[in-house]
């Protein structure tokens, strides 16, 4: 048995497990108290959606701890189209037709 | 999505479509064991712990390939599209069978020794040649991605992710597909050299990029247009004769499709990438006065690109103006929910 | 704005509207065809996976034998009757009943004829013994113990190193790639490395795998486990049984 890879994936396994519990300890209130400031979509009290989404947070909670400290929603998607009409000198909104 | 969160939002066609796939998996889970014992009567009365992983890997992989195919087949006839707007549910189902194949593997071949069963999992096999390969590890590679699409398949995801990370994130599908495909070969397919299993994964992947490669080559043909822009910033897109009432052409200008829809004698111009999962707008049609993506329905107002209330989705619109019979499209999105007048057909 | 459909062939789906008459007329068809393709497989598969054999275990049983440590954990159980057919005694690899050698209060009393109690798991003529328990016993009278063996002379064999309790017992094959990762777990826990090799008449022929020291190779094969291999040494047969002898760092992969 190679002692080394042994050690090493027992060590990356506690790794994991530790970013996991911090995730659970995260997520728990998050769902309840925090998750309305993070996206106004969520409205309501249902725990089903709450327990749908709980295995994702478990993986991408820093990200919902960065908004939450920054009082950030979530982005709108960068398209071709949404990038160019940024840089665009936006015209009063205009007839076509003309 | 911009009213509340659903655990699923069901729908009669959903719950069909769920019942036919549980349906299909249980009968083939049965099937497959009943088989098994059938040929093999009392050799393998004590191994049905191992008949049960094969099942489920099985099923995995064979329900992999159904939904990879159905994104190309929507391109080659949208008959398909009713097989789409669920996939996100077998996929869900497919990485489930994924996690029960794991789980019979880890306890089965691992338990009962003298390491953690991960830890003998992911170091018992430490030789890296070709065909000696720990398959193992491919399959653990496989099975994250898919865990990774399945815990993130809910709309919040969807929204809070943002559409294109989201299907940056999805699109591993394919990866994860290759490292299946590996975890085959170089696994079962080594202990059971009978031809039919290497034609059938053979098949398979020959099937799988085949029929992508067969609807990229269909979709090419839009990306390939160029349009003269003239002075005042618009491009001559074609004639209005050639867009069906309520349905749209879709040209590439600025970067990216836009989608111009014909209704009720007027043209209107949109980004053709829905808010919601970046679906074909220009494959939709309008209904009730709005623009409705084809694949799950999302609807987009064709003035102003933006979702009628409550909900907030808002898309990128364009000036378009008529000559004759000419359509005159502006190379210069608009900001996302900009109204734009209509032009209106003589 | 209108609401209907001007255009009654231009059909077009979303999942909450009803389903065009000509689309489900389609989906009618093309979805049992799929179910059915789909279902073909679970009928096919189990038939073309090698998972068909007679090796299993049966009832747990009290044997009267002389326990052997080296090079394998073995005993040696004096056959019944007359054996001048054949030989006349049985050699019995050990293990425990997990992936591991046989408990150490067993072992304990190598060198001695023991009542062993254990799970017999063969397939073939190889036969391993899950130990459970072992109490020393006397010796049988009339058995002329032979611990030295009949030297066959030099063989060179070609085969696969399996742990002959799950390639025995109920894990269908038991052996190549897929079970690669068991037979690791098992060796490394101290069950006897067998070597499994095919004759050119399709027998098959087992080889208990030893040093040229007489001393076990579990930990000097796990990296070869589940490879075919080509091994040159001296064949010494016990009984029905072949003992391989010959350093594992001359094992050729093949």
């Amino acid at each position: 048995m190679n002692e080394f890879a042994i050690a090493l994936v027992e060590w990356l396994l506690k790794v994991i497990h530790a970013y996991l519990i911090g995730g659970l300890i995260f997520s728990v209130p998050f769902v309840i108290f925090g998750i309305h400031r993070v996206d106004p979509n969520v409205q309501g009290w249902s725990i089903l959606f709450r327990i749908i989404i709980m295995p994702g947070l478990l993986i991408f909670w820093p990200l919902f701890a960065v908004r939450l400290v920054r009082g950030k929603t979530a982005p709108t998607e960068r398209t071709a189209h949404r990038v160019a009409a940024q840089a665009a000198p936006q015209p009063a909104p205009q007839g076509g037709g003309s | 999505m911009s009213v509340s969160y659903k655990s699923i939002q069901w729908n009669r066609q959903k719950i069909i479509y769920d019942l036919l796939l549980v349906a299909t998996i249980a009968l083939y889970l049965y099937l497959f064991v009943w088989s098994t014992q059938w040929f093999g009567g009392a050799d393998v009365e004590r191994g049905l712990r191992a008949i049960w992983i094969r099942a489920y890997g099985s099923a995995a992989f064979i329900l992999l390939h159904v939904i990879l195919s159905i994104g190309p087949l929507t391109r080659l006839s949208p008959k398909f599209y009713p097989l789409l707007f669920n996939r996100r549910h077998m996929g869900v189902v497919m990485f489930l069978l994924g996690v029960q194949h794991a789980r019979g593997t880890l306890a089965w071949y691992h338990d009962f020794g003298n390491l953690d069963p991960i830890v003998s999992l992911l170091t018992g096999n430490l030789n890296f040649g070709f065909i000696p390969f720990p398959f193992e590890l491919l399959g653990i590679g496989g099975l994250l991605i898919l865990g990774l699409m399945a815990i993130t398949s809910h709309d919040f995801w969807l929204h809070n992710l943002t559409a294109p990370v989201w299907k940056a994130l999805h699109m591993c599908v394919y990866l994860a597909y290759s490292l299946l495909v590996g975890h085959v070969f170089l696994g079962a397919l080594q202990t059971n050299k009978h031809p039919f299993l290497t034609i059938a994964v053979g098949i398979g992947l020959v099937w799988i990029v085949g029929v992508h490669f067969w609807a990229a080559r269909k979709e090419a043909g839009c990306d390939r247009q160029t349009f003269l822009i003239n002075t005042e910033g618009f491009a001559d897109i074609g004639s209005i004769s050639e867009i069906p009432e309520n349905r749209a052409k879709v040209v590439t200008l600025a970067g990216e499709r836009i989608a111009v829809f014909k209704y009720d004698g007027k043209i209107s111009a949109i980004s053709n990438v829905c808010q919601h999962q970046n679906g074909p707008l220009g494959e939709g049609k309008i209904l009730d006065g709005c623009i409705t993506c084809p694949w799950h329905g999302y609807q987009y107002r064709p003035e102003d690109g933006a979702s009628p209330p409550p909900f907030t989705e808002k898309v990128p619109t364009f000036a378009v103006r008529l000559q004759g019979d000419r359509i005159f499209l502006s190379a210069t999105p608009n900001l996302p929910g900009t109204p734009v007048e209509p032009a209106v057909i003589a | 704005m209108t609401t209907n459909n001007p255009q009654p062939q231009d059909e077009f789906y979303v999942n909450y509207l009803p389903m065009p008459r000509s689309w489900s007329a389609f989906l009618l068809k093309f979805l049992p065809l799929l179910i059915a393709g789909v279902l073909i497989f679970a009928y096919i598969l189990p038939t073309v996976h090698d998972q068909y054999n007679k090796g299993g275990f049966s009832k747990r049983t009290d044997y009267l034998g002389y326990l052997v440590a080296n090079p394998v954990p073995h005993l040696i159980v004096p056959r019944p009757g007359n054996t001048e057919a054949g030989a006349d005694y049985s050699y019995y690899l050990l293990a425990a009943g997990n992936k591991a050698g046989p408990p150490k209060k067993v072992m304990e009393q190598a060198g001695n004829w023991v009542t062993l109690t254990g799970l017999p798991i063969a397939r073939n003529n190889l036969t391993l013994l899950a130990a459970f328990k072992a109490e020393t016993a006397e010796a049988p009278e009339g058995f002329d113990l032979d611990l030295k063996g009949k030297s066959l002379g030099e063989f060179t064999v070609e085969g696969e190193i399996v742990d002959p309790k799950c390639y025995n017992g109920v894990m269908k094959p038991g052996r190549t790639k897929t079970h690669r990762g068991c037979a690791i777990r098992c060796i490394s826990g101290g069950i006897p490395p067998t070597l499994v090799s095919h004759n050119a008449q399709g027998d098959t022929i087992y080889f208990v795998l030893s040093d040229l020291e007489d001393q076990a190779v579990n930990d000097r094969v796990l990296n070869i486990v589940g490879d075919p291999l080509r091994i040159t040494g001296e064949v010494v047969q016990f009984g029905d049984t072949f003992v391989l002898k010959a350093d594992p760092e001359t094992y050729e992969v093949i």
